[in-house]
C-alpha cells in the first residue's frame, strides 16, 4: 500500500521513518525532507480549515508521492505512495493518517516514553508497519 | 564532422514576431533629414502605446526571396515545416513597402506576385497648406502615374516634431500590414479547406501552422492560440513510423512552444501548463528507434527547460507562479532527463568512436524542413544503399553523443537553474536535494574539490536539522572527496565528524585514520579507492 511511514518533530528532525524497500529508503527520506518545505509554507499562510489536520499532496516524483499531515502540536506525518499505485483514493489516505495519529497518542500517553526521543514502540511500529503491508 | 547541433529552439521560432515593413529611399548616410525620420521610427518614445513594426532598408541590391513554385493543389509534400519560411515572414518578406520617392514601377516589379503593400510617402520641407488645389492635383497624377491607391500616398513635412509624425505614419502602415495579412490567412484558410483529413495531413498542419503564425504576426493572440492548437491536433492524426518520428516530434516542441508562449503572453499560465502536461504524457512513449533512445530523452529535458525559461521569463513579474507550482519544478525534470540521457548515452554510445566516412551529418544544415534526417538527403540508387546510410547515420549521432556532448554541465546548469528558482520561492530543503545532486554530478565529472565544498555544506544543513540517515550517506561522500583531493584538513575534520555515525569495524577505521594522520602516515583509503593512494604521497609528510 505504502512505501514509506515516517513521524518529523516540531523542529523537522525525524523521528520515526520505516519503508517498505530498504534500499530506497535514503531517496525517501530526502524526498520527506524536502517536503517538509510545503508544510512549512501551508502552516505559514494558514488552512482553510484548522481542524482538518490532513495536508493532502505535497509533493510528487515519477517514482514516489508524498502525503502530509500535521497535528496541532506541528508534529508532522508523512507517507509515502507508488506514483504507479492509482488505486489508492484520498479517503484512504486520510484513514491512514488517523490510524497513525491515534497510535501516536497512544505513545504519548506512555509515562516511560520521553516527548522528543527517536520513536521504539513496537506497539507504533506494529501500527505503521500495517500500513506499509495495507492488512491492519 | 561539420559542427552539427542537436535538437534545439531555433531563433526565428523564439521571437515574438512583428510585421515587417520595408522602406526604400532613404539615404540614411548622407542624408541628415533621412537620417531623422529613420530615427524616428526607432525612438523609444512612447514605445509602449505604438504599434510595434519591423523596419528594415530595401536597398536595389535587395532581392526578395524567390516564390514558391505555383503547384496542382493539393499535392503531397516531403516534409511538415520548411525551414525557410518563418525566417522569410519574419525577416524578408515584407507587408508593407514604404517608398520614400523611389522609382515605383521598379519596386512593384521586383514584388511581382507578391501581394505587399505599396505605399509612398513624400518628405515636404514646407507644412502643406490646408485647401491647396494644386497640391491634390499633383498628388492625384502622381498616384495616377504610379498606379497607387490615393490612400497610400503620404506627406511627411520635415518640421520639428517629426516624431508624431512617424507616429501616424506607423499606425498607417501598421493597419496596411494588419490588412496584408489577413488577406494571406484568407488565401491559405482557402487552400486548407480543399484538403481531405485522411491523405494531407501534412499539408493540414502546415496550413494551419501558417495561419496561426500570420494571426501571430497580425498580434491577434487569441486566434494565433487557436490555429496552433488546431495544428497540434492535427499532427497528432499523423500515423509516425521509425522514417518520421523525429520530424514529428520537431514540429510537435515547436508548435507546444507557440502555445505555451502565446497562453503565458494572454495570461492563462493554468491552460499552459495543462497543455504541457498533456503534450509531454502524449510523447514520453513515443521513444522512436530504440539505438536513438538518448535522443529521446535530449528532447524531453529539452520540452522542461523550454517550458521552464518560458514559465520563468513570463511570471517574474506577476505572481502566477507559486511555491508548489514553479519553473524550478521543470527545470528538475530537465535535469531527470538529462541524467537519463546520459545514462542512455553511455550504455548505447561508450563504443561509437568513429565517424562514419559517409558523413551523413554534413547537410544538417541544409535541410528543407525541420527535424529531417541530413543524410536522407544522400542521393540513393537502391534500398540496400539506402539502409547503408541510414546505419551510418544512425552511427554518426551516436558518435556525436558520445563524444561531443558534455552531459555533466547540461545536468549542472539545470540543476543550478532549479536551485535558483527553489530559493525564490522560498524552498530551502528543496534547494539541499538538488545541491546534493548537483554534487553528485560534479563528483561523475571529476571535479572532487567543487562537490566536497558542496556536499559538506549540505552536510551540515542535514545534519543541523537531525536527518542523520542522509548526514552518514553525505560523510561517507564526502571523506571520498576529501581523500582523492588529499586535502588533509577536511580528511581529519570529516573523519572526526563521522565517528559521530559509525559504528564496528568503520568506527576502527576512522579513528587508525586519523592516528595515521597524526603520525604523518598515509591514511587508509575509503572504500572503492584503493588505487588512490598515491594523492595522498608528499602530503602528509609536509605538516
Amino acid at each position: 500500500m505504502a512505501l514509506c511511514v515516517a513521524v518529523v518533530s516540531k523542529e523537522n528532525a525525524p523521528k520515526y521513518v520505516t519503508s517498505l524497500n530498504p534500499e530506497d529508503e535514503l531517496q525517501i527520506q530526502y524526498e520527506i525532507h524536502s517536503s517538509i518545505d510545503f508544510v512549512e509554507e501551508k502552516l505559514k499562510t494558514g488552512k482553510k480549515d484548522m481542524r482538518d489536520l490532513y495536508l493532502g499532496l505535497l509533493y510528487s516524483t515519477e517514482d514516489h508521492k508524498v502525503y502530509g499531515y500535521v497535528t496541532n502540536t506541528k508534529v508532522k506525518f508523512f507517507v509515502v505512495i507508488d506514483s504507479s499505485n492509482l488505486l489508492l483514493r484520498d479517503n484512504e489516505i486520510r484513514f491512514m493518517f488517523r490510524k497513525l495519529h491515534t497510535a501516536y497518542t497512544d505513545l504519548m500517553c506512555n509515562p516511560f516514553y520521553i516527548p522528543g526521543d527517536y520513536i521504539t514502540s513496537e506497539n507504533f511500529n506494529k501500527v505503521a508497519r500495517g500500513i506499509l503491508t495495507g492488512n491492519s | 564532422m561539420v559542427d552539427y547541433r542537436e535538437f534545439d529552439f531555433p531563433a526565428e521560432l523564439c521571437c515574438s514576431p512583428s510585421p515587417l515593413i520595408a522602406i526604400a529611399g532613404l539615404d540614411t548616410v548622407n542624408n541628415a533629414i533621412h537620417r531623422t525620420i529613420w530615427d524616428a521610427f526607432h525612438s523609444p518614445v512612447g514605445r509602449d502605446s505604438r504599434a510595434v513594426l519591423n523596419f528594415f532598408h530595401l536597398t536595389s541590391e535587395y532581392k526578395f526571396p524567390s516564390l514558391s513554385e505555383k503547384r496542382v493543389m493539393p499535392y503531397i509534400p516531403k516534409g511538415i515545416l520548411k525551414r525557410n519560411w518563418l525566417e522569410k515572414h519574419i525577416r524578408y518578406d515584407p507587408a508593407v513597402v514604404v517608398n520614400f520617392l523611389r522609382l515605383v514601377q521598379s519596386i512593384r516589379l521586383s514584388l511581382e506576385g507578391r501581394k505587399s503593400r505599396i505605399v509612398v510617402v513624400l518628405i515636404q520641407k514646407l507644412m502643406p497648406a490646408v485647401d491647396d488645389n494644386i497640391t491634390t492635383e499633383r498628388a492625384a497624377s502622381l498616384c495616377d502615374a504610379c498606379t497607387l491607391n490615393p490612400k497610400a500616398l503620404f506627406i511627411l513635412p520635415v518640421v520639428d516634431n517629426i516624431h508624431g509624425y512617424a507616429i501616424r505614419l506607423e499606425n498607417a502602415f501598421y493597419d496596411l500590414a494588419q490588412n496584408y495579412y489577413q488577406q494571406q490567412i484568407r488565401a491559405v484558410k482557402s487552400k486548407l479547406e480543399n484538403l481531405s483529413k485522411t491523405s494531407h495531413q501534412y499539408l493540414i498542419v502546415r496550413y494551419s501552422f501558417k495561419i496561426g503564425f500570420y494571426n501571430e504576426l497580425r498580434q491577434d493572440h487569441h486566434n494565433a492560440h487557436k490555429h496552433y492548437h488546431q495544428c497540434y491536433m492535427s499532427l497528432l492524426e499523423i500515423r509516425t513510423f521509425d522514417t518520421n518520428i523525429y520530424e514529428v516530434k520537431v514540429v510537435a516542441a515547436y508548435i507546444v512552444y507557440k502555445i505555451s508562449r502565446l497562453l503565458f503572453a494572454m495570461k492563462r499560465a493554468r491552460d499552459a501548463l495543462t497543455q504541457f502536461n498533456s503534450h509531454v504524457n502524449v510523447f514520453k512513449s513515443m521513444i522512436g528507434p530504440p539505438e536513438l533512445m538518448f535522443e529521446h530523452y535530449a528532447w524531453l529535458s529539452k520540452q522542461f527547460s523550454m517550458f521552464a525559461s518560458l514559465f520563468d521569463e513570463t511570471t517574474s513579474e506577476s505572481s502566477t507562479a507559486t511555491q508548489a507550482l514553479n519553473p524550478g519544478f521543470f527545470f528538475k525534470e530537465a535535469a531527470d532527463y538529462a541524467k537519463k540521457r546520459k545514462t542512455c548515452a553511455y550504455d548505447i554510445c561508450q563504443d561509437a568512436n568513429i565517424y562514419p566516412a559517409s558523413d551523413p551529418l554534413h547537410e544538417w544544415n541544409n535541410i528543407e524542413f525541420y527535424g529531417q534526417r541530413p543524410w536522407r538527403l544522400i542521393k540513393t540508387l537502391n534500398s540496400l544503399d539506402f539502409n547503408i546510410i541510414e546505419a551510418d547515420g544512425v552511427q554518426a549521432l551516436k558518435f556525436y553523443e558520445n563524444t561531443k556532448v558534455d552531459h555533466s554541465k547540461a545536468i549542472i546548469s539545470f540543476l543550478g537553474n532549479a536551485m535558483k528558482q527553489f530559493k525564490h520561492y522560498k524552498c530551502p530543503r528543496m534547494r539541499n536535494l538538488l545541491a546534493v545532486q548537483m554534487a553528485d554530478e560534479y563528483y561523475n565529472a571529476k571535479d572532487y574539490s567543487k562537490a566536497l565544498t558542496l556536499w559538506s555544506h549540505m552536510l551540515w544543513d542535514y545534519r543541523d536539522e537531525g536527518w542523520e540517515a542522509i548526514a552518514h550517506e553525505l560523510v561517507n561522500k564526502c571523506l571520498k572527496c576529501a581523500y582523492l583531493t588529499a586535502s588533509v584538513q577536511n580528511y581529519v575534520e570529516l573523519n572526526l565528524e563521522a565517528l559521530k555515525y559509525y559504528k564496528n569495524i568503520d568506527l576502527q577505521k576512522a579513528l587508525n585514520n586519523i592516528g595515521s594522520i597524526i603520525q604523518r602516515q598515509i591514511p587508509e583509503p575509503e572504500k572503492h579507492l584503493r588505487n588512490m593512494r598515491k594523492m595522498f604521497d608528499g602530503r602528509v609528510e609536509k605538516m
